[in-house]
């Protein structure tokens, strides 16, 4: 196996470990929201806007995964430059901005979220530029493929 | 396609089948096909050099151009 397989491999691997560790925050959330209220430094209480905030970034989260774990499907077939790992990234970018959007309704009852909407912002434009380089990669391959 | 391959033509004239012609300048019979009909976006020299010696014709008899409708200068 060379080493290029070995990290696509392992990368599968993380991916399917990450879906697993989600859906068991699903069922643990409820619990470790209880706690965070219990804990928490701040009065008022965010039990049920944490839960929904949870909940839909959750939603979005598992999109995200599993396109990423097709997306990794595809390279690891030698599909590396085709229009389907361009439609996967762009809905990558996509759920980055929901997830943003999402957390910065949270971020006014908890100023520190709104790390995670700029972070979640900024990967989102990081992606759409990845993307727009695979098209043109796209591009440039189909060119090299029909000069004979 | 402003380009036109008259390939298929020139091979007819000659009495050359895909099969002898591919194994002739080296590329495959779907990478012929291909430049026979027309999808191909481009041609290196050395092919065309090939194509011409072994049909014995000029770039200009396997090329064409052709003005397409609505193209025409203003």
């Amino acid at each position: 196996m060379t080493k290029n397989n070995r990290s696509i491999k392992l990368t599968g691997i993380l991916i399917k470990t990450a879906i697993v560790l989600c859906f068991a925050a699903l069922f643990i959330m409820p619990y470790a929201a209880e706690v965070y209220k219990q804990v928490s430094l701040m009065h008022d209480d965010v039990t049920v806007p944490l839960l929904i905030t949870f909940y839909s970034c959750a939603g979005v989260g598992f999109v995200i995964l599993f396109v990423l774990d097709r997306l990794v499907a595809n390279i690891s077939k030698g599909d590396v430059f085709v229009n389907d790992n361009i439609k996967l990234l762009r809905i990558l970018s996509y759920c980055c901005f929901i997830i943003s959007f999402i957390t910065l309704i949270f971020a006014r009852f908890r100023i520190i979220v709104f790390v995670i909407t700029f972070a979640a912002a900024f990967f989102g434009l990081i992606l759409r530029v990845i993307k727009n380089c695979f098209e043109e990669a796209v591009k440039l391959r189909e060119e090299n493929d029909f000069t004979i | 396609m402003a380009i036109i391959v008259n390939l298929d033509v020139v091979m007819a004239k000659r009495k050359i089948g895909s099969g002898e012609l591919a194994e002739k300048i080296g590329i495959t019979q779907a990478n012929l096909s291909i430049l026979k009909t027309g999808k191909a976006k481009a041609v290196r020299f050395s092919t065309l050099e090939k194509l011409c010696d072994v049909l014995d014709c000029q770039p200009g008899d396997i090329l064409e151009f052709r003005r397409e409708e609505g193209e025409e200068d203003e």
